[in-house]
């Protein structure tokens, strides 16, 4: 499986090297047309943030739509010195985590 | 004598260990039981226990039948098993296993197992192989010839995922816990030192020991110290009143941690003692704490933290 970015994700650099996302909310229809109702939403889309740190800024930049979840878990493995199915789980987590958010996407 | 490939994973738990195949990995640990799965699935299940008195190979073999309706399980007769395998069972007799053999069978898929009891330490175990093909029977005998009862001891080895110590005897594991980042294996002594099973483990008076690992360590410790880390984030963290000896990339700690003149009269002061390092080699933090009314002496203790060790694992 290789992870995609979203290309609707807006990208920060933040002094210490990490990584902030800024990525658009999906919102359920339901929710939206009560919002826009009661006047707490003029339609725009929302978007949320997230801070990465160190070890998830590494695996966001190792995500090019190339390197498969694999190579990114051996990549972790060789940087952080940490075992192979450890960091196979800790990678396969993240990746998990920010594709429930609509960050990347899986092809 | 049945051969086995090298570059062979140990693994020891409460009391037993093996040495398996490579790409065999625990897939389930229990405190008396382990799964063990390759890529296409389970290979070998474990299963254990301590009894007192007789042990009756035919009865457990009944209760299998009885236990696993879908499966058809029997005792194996000398010509059924493979030799590899008897030779195996053989060599689990010199160190005073004896072995019943059995066969199971169901839905198509077809197993081969035996089991074991130690009259001189009271181990009974189970174990069985998923057979997908006749390799895997002599791969199967090799590692049933590796299989080791460690009860009789006065310390006992664990090795599991790159980690190896050994704890006293008297020590019952307690909890385990393997995330990403964060290993954990805890162990417990009672105060009355009675290994029956009525008592659940963890409770009561008695001493807790705690071995942990961390990492990656580069990672926790940037823009911090061994010391503040380990006071924030040890699961049995030195108390703020306990002073911290601070050396080259390791702190001790000794002292009590709950102390009244009521727990002192009643003998229940709570004393702990730990350690935390970061070893030469890889990347991480590797801590071992005890504490409880009955303190862990600094000769015991610091046996105890030698013995805590990171071992190499295959690489995939």
């Amino acid at each position: 499986m290789v992870p995609v970015r979203n290309e609707a994700v807006e990208i920060t650099e933040l002094p210490g090297g990490q990584i902030e996302l800024a990525y658009p909310l999906a919102i359920k229809p339901w929710f939206g047309r009560l919002a826009d109702k009661v006047g707490l939403w003029d339609g725009r889309p929302m978007t949320k943030t997230v801070e990465l740190d160190e070890m998830g800024t590494f695996v966001w930049c190792r995500i090019d739509g190339e390197r498969s979840v694999r190579d990114i878990a051996r990549a972790f493995t060789e940087a952080y010195q940490v075992q192979p199915r450890e960091a196979e789980l800790a990678v396969t987590a993240f990746i998990k985590t920010i594709g429930q958010r609509g960050i990347i996407g899986l092809r | 004598m049945p051969t086995c490939p090298v570059n062979m994973a140990d693994y020891a738990w409460n009391g037993i260990g093996l040495t398996a195949l490579p790409g065999w990995e625990p897939s389930v640990i229990e405190r008396d039981g382990l799964f063990l799965a390759d890529s296409l699935g389970p290979v070998c299940e474990l299963k254990w226990n301590r009894v007192s008195g007789t042990f009756s190979f035919d009865k457990h073999i009944r209760k299998l039948t009885k236990g696993n309706k879908g499966a058809v399980v029997r005792a194996a007769n000398a010509a059924e098993i493979p030799d590899a395998w008897a030779q195996s069972v053989d060599r689990l007799a010199e160190s005073g296993l004896r072995a019943k053999s059995f066969l199971w069978q169901a839905d198509g898929n077809r197993g081969l197992g035996a089991a074991l009891h130690h009259p001189g330490t009271g181990l009974a175990c189970l174990i069985q192989f998923f057979i997908r093909n006749e390799e895997d029977e002599p791969m199967a005998a090799g590692v049933l010839a590796t299989l080791r009862d460690f009860t009789g001891g006065k310390t006992v080895p664990w090795t599991m995922f790159g980690m190896a110590a050994r704890v006293p005897a008297d020590f019952l594991l307690d909890t385990f816990s393997f995330q990403p980042g964060h290993y954990r294996v805890a162990w417990w002594r009672p105060a009355s030192g009675k290994r029956s099973g009525r008592v659940p483990t963890g409770k009561g008076p008695g001493t807790r020991l705690d071995f942990e690992r961390f990492a990656p360590a580069s990672v926790l410790l940037k823009g911090t110290n061994l010391e503040a880390w380990c006071r924030d984030r040890l699961t049995h963290a030195p108390p703020k009143s306990v002073p911290v000896d601070n050396g080259p990339g390791r702190i001790d700690w000794r002292g009590a941690a709950k102390t009244s003149l009521l727990r002192r009269t009643l003998r229940r002061e709570v004393r702990t003692c730990g350690r935390a390092w970061t070893p030469d080699s890889g990347n991480v933090v590797l801590a071992v704490a005890a504490e409880g009314v009955v303190p862990l002496g600094p000769s015991t203790f610091n046996d105890i933290c030698g013995s805590f060790t990171l071992v190499p694992e295959e690489t995939v």
